[in-house]
């Protein structure tokens, strides 16, 4: 009698316990800044580019090294060479694309989308402002950034057993176009670890 | 009869100790003298999940301001159990008027046991004056256990 009273609760919490960890059956929206995003140890994630992002831009801000060189004026960024000497192809923007804009929302920086290493960001604006030199009879546009950002990022793979561990590192310089030294320098690890998943390696 | 009632008490006994065996728990020293000068924030909490209180008891909250206008703030947390757990996190800010301003970065902080943690975040607007800090213990959601 005892034991079959506490059975029925018994079962009613391990349900309700199972309902709240149940994996969805179908396609869902998920919140991408929330817990239910998929986290993959053989790759970054976006929730790793964002975290590191993040980080790196509250180092950046609270380092106090950004100086404003035109009084009122944020400081001038370029963003050089970002390599991703990782296994995995990506858009390095995954990353700098967060980090410009969390900046822009600073008020502290802005980012010149007409200067970069190779393709600019804004091909158009380049050009518009070619455009525009020429028929005010100016010579070439010339934006000088305050500042440049280049970077790495690394990664590395050890295995134990069945438990897999990678560890990512994002490497960031910002450089004082000025002076050319490195005025700040940052690295953000993320090391996620698991046994071998289902799904790929 | 009298081996059954001896039973219960001895499977006690070795899951206690095969518990204590494999947890690392984490000691903290720090100077005697406190030599700092912390704006020390009073909070307001609400608890829907009992075992994130333990596993990321929030001590000390405290703001500053960096880059001459943009809010600072820190919360140290200590996993008050006896196992390493992960932890989610994630800072909301608002501005004067009570507006969300973007939208939340979510982060995960490992803590061993016993372990004291400062997570922390600068706005990344000057028009931020408050924040709301949202925490959960991680669920870790991989390819694997879906």
């Amino acid at each position: 009698m005892k034991s079959s009273l506490l059975i029925v609760p018994s079962l009613l919490g391990v349900l309700t316990l199972a309902g709240c960890g149940t994996p969805p059956t179908g396609a869902q929206y998920i919140d991408p800044n929330g817990q239910r995003a998929i986290v993959d140890v053989g790759k970054i994630d976006f929730q790793d580019f964002n975290s590191a992002a993040s980080d790196l831009v509250q180092s950046l801000l609270n380092s106090n090294v950004i100086q404003q060189r035109r009084p009122g004026q944020p400081a001038l960024f370029a963003i050089s060479r970002i390599t991703n000497d990782t296994d995995q192809q990506f858009d390095t923007d995954q990353l700098i694309g967060n980090m410009r804009t969390m900046l822009l929302h600073s008020g502290k920086v802005q980012t010149l989308s007409t200067v970069g290493l190779g393709q600019v960001q804004d091909p158009l604006a380049q050009q518009e402002a070619a455009k525009n030199a020429f028929v005010q009879n100016q010579g070439q546009p010339n934006p000088i950034p305050d500042y440049t950002l280049t970077g790495k990022i690394l990664m590395q793979k050890t295995q134990a057993g069945n438990v897999n561990q990678t560890a990512y590192t994002f490497y960031l310089t910002l450089t004082d176009v000025t002076t050319q030294a490195a005025v700040w320098e940052e690295h953000k690890q993320i090391v996620k670890q698991g046994k071998e998943s289902s799904i790929g390696f | 009869m009298k081996n059954f009632s001896i039973l219960p008490r001895v499977a006690l006994a070795a899951s206690l100790l095969l518990t204590v065996a494999g947890c690392a728990t984490v000691n903290t020293i720090t100077p005697a003298e406190d030599r700092t000068t912390p704006n020390r924030i009073a909070d307001k909490r609400i608890i829907t999940d009992n075992n994130v209180s333990r596993i990321a008891f929030v001590s000390e909250i405290t703001e500053s301001t960096v880059a001459g206008n943009l809010k600072h703030v820190q919360a140290k947390m200590q996993n008050l159990t006896a196992a390493g757990k992960n932890v989610d996190y994630r800072f909301q800010w608002y501005d004067a008027a009570g507006m969300a301003i973007g939208e939340p970065v979510q982060h995960t902080a490992f803590l061993e046991g016993g372990q004291i943690v400062p997570i922390g975040e600068t706005a990344t607007s000057p028009n931020a004056v408050t924040w709301q800090l949202d925490l959960a213990e991680s669920v870790g959601r991989t390819p694997g256990n879906l």
